[in-house]
């Protein structure tokens, strides 16, 4: 007896559960708002982990700073941030921007672009996220979804096979069938099934999670400095200017001394004949150096 | 309570539907949700990141920085810098530099370059002036929860390289000169 009492006062508790979650579900969905699971602790006290968020796109005019928002990620798409806009930033001509922080963080976020909002938070419920996340895991879907699916196709199974039994035609005469004692329902238990499958899977399908990104304190190396200094190419003895060769030898006007001046690595190069000047002095000879290579003078006294 | 017959075939095939309608709808809802289980884990608020100060010396969240002398261009200095993430998650690490220092000697910030190693992760080929304009991540990310660099323990996680150069095209001097100039590094939960 206390069992039946304690079973229809469960029933009747999560049906009232039931009945409340979908009726959030579908006015967020109505007015165009949606589901959001916290999953991350950067706006605690204001958002725990594991609440459920509902937030609303509202115009760009509307928001102003202490608003908690909801944007996409700017380094990863796939995932939304909830935190708390510090600044609006309207700069003329150039598109606006927000900044947002985490309430546990101690620096604020990268800046977004106000196309990344998804909403402002509109109002929470504690600890709802987490059930939505339970159900996401892999023992979650064992425990809450498929074992319970399992029994009731089993349990389905059975009551057809009985309703068939219990239809058989040779059943002896004056013989009463077995008559299953589930096989009659009730069009309202038949409905509250149908509406506990659809607010389970509504709230799956629609409640996506959020992020409160984590946040850390910046770590600074001061007062950096760079000191480089150029280096310098070797000194040539000749860079881009002519070489002259000064020769002192006893050439004469019938023995010239042969000057050959002949650089490396293509350079150009020149040579001649030093005449004579009298016993004195003979000059020849010019050579262009550009790259520093060495000029390899050959002189040859005839 | 009235109760109305409903043949049991139709109401069976009903709940059938309805039972394979939820498996289904959970389960993709859950699969598609996949790549972000997985950053999920996370039950700790804080967040904490360190660098190494040898004057102290331990870990503290400014330390003085790197003076870098006698750099030929085109040849580079590489200076280690060690961190500590003191906090309960993970944290992936960027580097900025807020504020654009005084040089003289060179144009070009660009020209100004950082490559940042650590062991078993890719380099990453950054400069000052993407540096100055945005957050920069750090190889190997995320520095996981309690990691501390080490300089007696090289490759340990937390060691980073970074090798400074300037491009010698970039140089209208003989003397480059650059800073003081702070770089902020900053943990982000993945």
């Amino acid at each position: 007896m206390i069992w039946r009492y304690a079973k229809k006062a469960l029933i009747v508790l999560a049906l009232i559960g039931l009945v409340g979650v979908s009726g959030l579900g579908i006015a967020t969905k109505i007015t165009g708002g949606k589901l959001l699971s916290v999953q991350t602790g950067s706006m605690v006290p204001k958002i725990r982990k594991g609440d459920l968020v509902v937030v609303k796109r509202v115009p760009i005019s509307q928001l102003k700073v202490g608003d908690v928002i909801t944007f996409i990620n700017p380094t990863n798409q796939k995932e939304t941030i909830t935190h708390r806009i510090v600044a609006i930033n309207m700069t003329p001509g150039t598109s606006h921007t927000i900044t947002t922080k985490g309430d546990a963080n101690r620096l604020a976020d990268r800046s977004i672009s106000v196309s990344a909002v998804v909403g402002k938070m509109q109002y929470k419920v504690p600890y709802l996220g987490h059930v939505l996340d339970f159900v996401r895991k892999p023992l979650g879907l064992v425990l809450i979804i498929y074992i319970p699916a399992l029994a009731v196709i089993i349990e389905e199974l059975k009551r057809l096979s009985a309703y068939y039994r219990s239809q058989q035609p040779y059943v002896a005469a004056g013989y009463e069938p077995h008559k299953h004692p589930k096989d009659s329902h009730s069009v309202t238990s038949e409905v509250v099934k149908f509406v506990i499958v659809a607010v389970i899977t509504f709230l799956l399908v629609f409640a996506v999670r959020t992020h409160a990104l984590l946040r850390s304190n910046p770590a600074t190396l001061r007062g950096n400095r760079i000191f480089a200094t150029r280096t310098v190419p070797p000194v040539c003895a000749t860079t881009g200017n002519s070489t002259n060769v000064s020769i002192t030898g006893a050439g004469g006007s019938d023995t010239p001394n042969n000057v050959n001046v002949s650089n490396s690595n293509n350079q150009s190069s020149s040579s001649g004949n030093a005449a004579s000047n009298g016993g004195g002095t003979a000059t020849t000879g010019n050579a262009s150096n550009t790259n520093c290579a060495n000029i390899n003078i050959t002189i040859t006294n005839h | 309570m009235k109760k109305f017959k409903i043949n049991p075939l139709l109401r069976s095939m009903g709940i059938f539907a309805a039972v394979a309608a939820l498996a289904t709808g959970v389960t993709f809802a859950a699969l598609n949700n996949q790549a972000t289980l997985s950053s999920t884990t996370l039950t700790s608020a804080t967040a904490s990141l360190k660098v190494y100060d040898f004057s102290v010396p331990g870990f503290e969240s400014t330390a003085p920085g790197f003076t870098i002398t006698g750099l030929v261009p085109g040849t580079g200095v590489t200076k280690t810098a060690y961190f500590q993430n003191d906090g309960g998650v993970p944290l992936a690490i960027t580097a900025h530099v807020p504020t654009l220092p005084s040089s003289s000697g060179f144009s070009g910030w660009q020209n100004l370059t950082v490559d940042i190693t650590a062991q078993g992760c890719n380099v990453i080929n950054t400069n000052m002036l993407a540096l100055n304009a945005g957050e920069v991540d750090l190889p190997c990310n995320p520095l996981a929860a309690g990691a501390a660099g080490n300089s007696n323990t090289p490759n340990t996680p937390g060691n980073y390289d970074f090798h400074f150069d300037v491009i010698p095209a970039s140089i209208s001097g003989s003397q480059v000169t650059v800073g003081p100039f702070d770089i902020v590094f900053t943990g982000t939960q993945p």
